[in-house]
């Protein structure tokens, strides 16, 4: 676990959900354990409802990367645990809050587990917020 | 010499072309070179730093006829 990556998604921030989605795929492609916890702004951008989904802000350019039709950041993870040993994990407080289960968010979830769980998990590694 | 198999990721942005190229290299055998089509300026730089660290080995990288030709040997 030493060499993972650990990536904390937090933020509401479309550009910054992409740019967590890019780094996961690149370094899941050269053989890099990669951790990612979605918490707090950041779980409404996984939920299966699109309408949910769509709360994501973003600037002008996310907007630019959406209206050029790239892979949006769920295909980018899809494609990241493809590649490589890269895990998803739910806030359980945020879902407890909103009364979501696993089964309200996207299929991408290993698990949903809380920030103690996660901590516990990555210990060691390069540990990254978005 | 081997055969030279083309990936032509030209049109699409970053990572795109890496990743045509990773699907790619993951389908040949040992020795087999691809040579990435790619409009993405910053392919030129990534493709390279990704072969390296990946273990495999870059034999040319030049830009032609308005985009660059990356040419990847699969090395492991």
């Amino acid at each position: 676990m030493g060499n993972s990556l650990n990536l904390m998604l937090l933020s509401g921030d479309y550009a910054k959900l992409h740019a967590a989605a890019m780094v996961s795929l690149v370094a899941g492609s050269l053989d890099q354990r990669v951790n990612i916890f979605v918490s707090m702004e950041a779980l409404p951008g996984f939920h299966q409802d699109p309408q949910i989904r769509s709360t994501m802000v973003k600037g002008p350019i996310a907007q630019a990367i959406v209206d050029t039709a790239q892979p949006d950041y769920l295909a980018l993870f899809s494609q990241a645990k493809d590649l490589g040993d890269v895990r998803l994990y739910a806030c359980s407080l945020v879902a407890d809050i909103k009364k979501w289960n696993l089964t309200d968010l996207s299929e991408l979830f290993d698990d949903m587990i809380g920030i103690t769980g996660f901590l516990g998990m990555v210990e060691g590694g390069t540990s990254l917020t978005f | 010499m081997p055969e030279i198999k083309v990936v032509d990721a030209r049109g699409s942005f970053c990572p795109g072309p890496l990743m045509e190229l990773i699907k790619g290299i993951r389908q040949e055998s040992v020795g087999t070179i691809l040579e990435v089509w790619s409009s993405d300026r910053g392919s030129a730089k990534d493709i390279p730093e990704w072969v390296l660290k990946a273990g495999h080995a870059v034999v040319e990288n030049r830009e032609d006829e308005g985009f660059f030709k990356i040419q990847v040997q699969k090395m492991r």
